[in-house]
């Protein structure tokens, strides 16, 4: 609390504990002490008093810190600490980690879900270059009746193996197809 | 310090120009030894570092940084005391000649002497308040006094000085 009014005996208590310089005053009398030493004589010589002896502490140096100080000092100073993963705690990343996976699986189920089927039956125009059967490759493709094994591809029928008939002397060859059988065909 | 708690170098590096030169000068002053007052600043920044991680925003660094030297500063004062081997300066001579005037390159060292002589807790309240520049609350609050008992310390130690370097440099000190 502020006195109402600066006196001389309080300015010499001010000054015998604080000095001369008004920074080192109490904010709260400092601009009253200014007050009084600039209209009191008497108040000036004391404040000049106590300028004399803040000149002689003042002559007191303080020493540097050295450079190896300083280097003693940061060699303990604490160093950063480095995570693996963000978050704080390793509950933190093992919930990351899950997370991580769970969305993967489900782009992946989402993927699957949405791929486009392949189209298995043909296209009408496909059948339609098929047309009838005219020759014995047509029925081969067609007939599954085991009646129809009369008819076989002449693969050389002097092979005994193929077991074929005795040959015609007119048809005669190698490749000689023979006529198929005129039988039915079953579609 | 919240930063310095994390291990940031920058603002350890920062910490440590702002502070250094202040504590240093503190513990020097209090101890009369340079050497003395390195090791309390070494001493000083090892416990900075280890409360940074905890640091509350609301305290006052420099009141805390002060108040820490001087702890460390009156342990080491605690110990010269006990030990055999005591430093203490030398007994100064109450009794100066008048008729003898100090050389100016003698003015230095013996206003430092006279320093170093006033009692234990008038030095320190005249580092703290006169040399470390620190308000009287702040000064009060570091010595864990009133800001009455500390402007007693202060006006004593002042009138110590005065008494004792009037004689030996009047044309400095005046009428």
């Amino acid at each position: 609390m502020a006195p109402a009014e600066m006196t001389l005996e309080r300015l010499r208590r001010l000054l015998d504990a604080y000095g001369a310089r008004p920074r080192s005053w109490p904010e709260v009398e400092r601009d009253a002490a200014r007050e009084l030493i600039a209209r009191s004589p008497a108040a000036r010589a004391l404040c000049d008093a106590a300028a004399a002896l803040d000149a002689l502490l003042e002559r007191v140096p303080a020493p540097e810190p050295s450079p190896v100080l300083v280097g003693r000092i940061l060699a303990t100073a604490p160093r950063p600490t480095v995570l693996p993963f963000p978050g704080r705690s390793g509950r933190s990343r093992r919930r990351l980690v899950a997370a991580v996976g769970l969305a993967a699986a489900a782009t992946l189920a989402i993927w699957l879900m949405r791929r486009p089927e392949t189209d298995r039956t043909l296209e009408p125009a496909a059948l339609a270059e098929l047309g009838d059967y005219e020759t014995p490759t047509d029925a081969l493709l067609a007939a599954t009746d085991p009646d129809t094994v009369e008819v076989v591809p002449a693969v050389g029928c002097d092979d005994p193996d193929v077991a074929c008939d005795e040959p015609d002397a007119s048809e005669s060859g190698p490749a000689a197809i023979r006529q198929p059988v005129q039988k039915e065909i079953h579609a | 310090m919240l930063r310095v708690g994390r291990g940031d170098g920058d603002a350890c590096r920062l910490l440590v120009e702002r502070h250094l030169g202040r504590v240093v000068a503190f513990a020097a002053r209090v101890l009369g030894s340079p050497s003395d007052a390195e090791d309390v600043a070494q001493e000083v920044f090892a416990r900075v570092w280890t409360s940074a991680g905890g640091w509350q925003p609301s305290a006052r660094f420099t009141t805390w940084l002060h108040r820490v030297a001087l702890n460390l500063c009156l342990d080491r004062l605690a110990r010269r005391r006990e030990s055999a081997l005591d430093e203490a300066p030398e007994p100064v001579d109450p009794c100066p000649t008048p008729a003898r005037r100090l050389e100016e390159a003698e003015v230095t060292r013996v206003v430092g002497r006279e320093i170093a002589a006033l009692p234990e807790r008038q030095r320190i309240a005249l580092a703290l308040c006169h040399y470390q520049g620190l308000r009287n609350d702040e000064a009060a609050e570091i010595m864990e006094i009133t800001i009455e008992a500390l402007e007693s310390l202060l006006a004593r130690a002042r009138r110590t000085l005065r008494a004792r370097l009037q004689p030996l440099a009047p044309e400095l000190l005046g009428a």
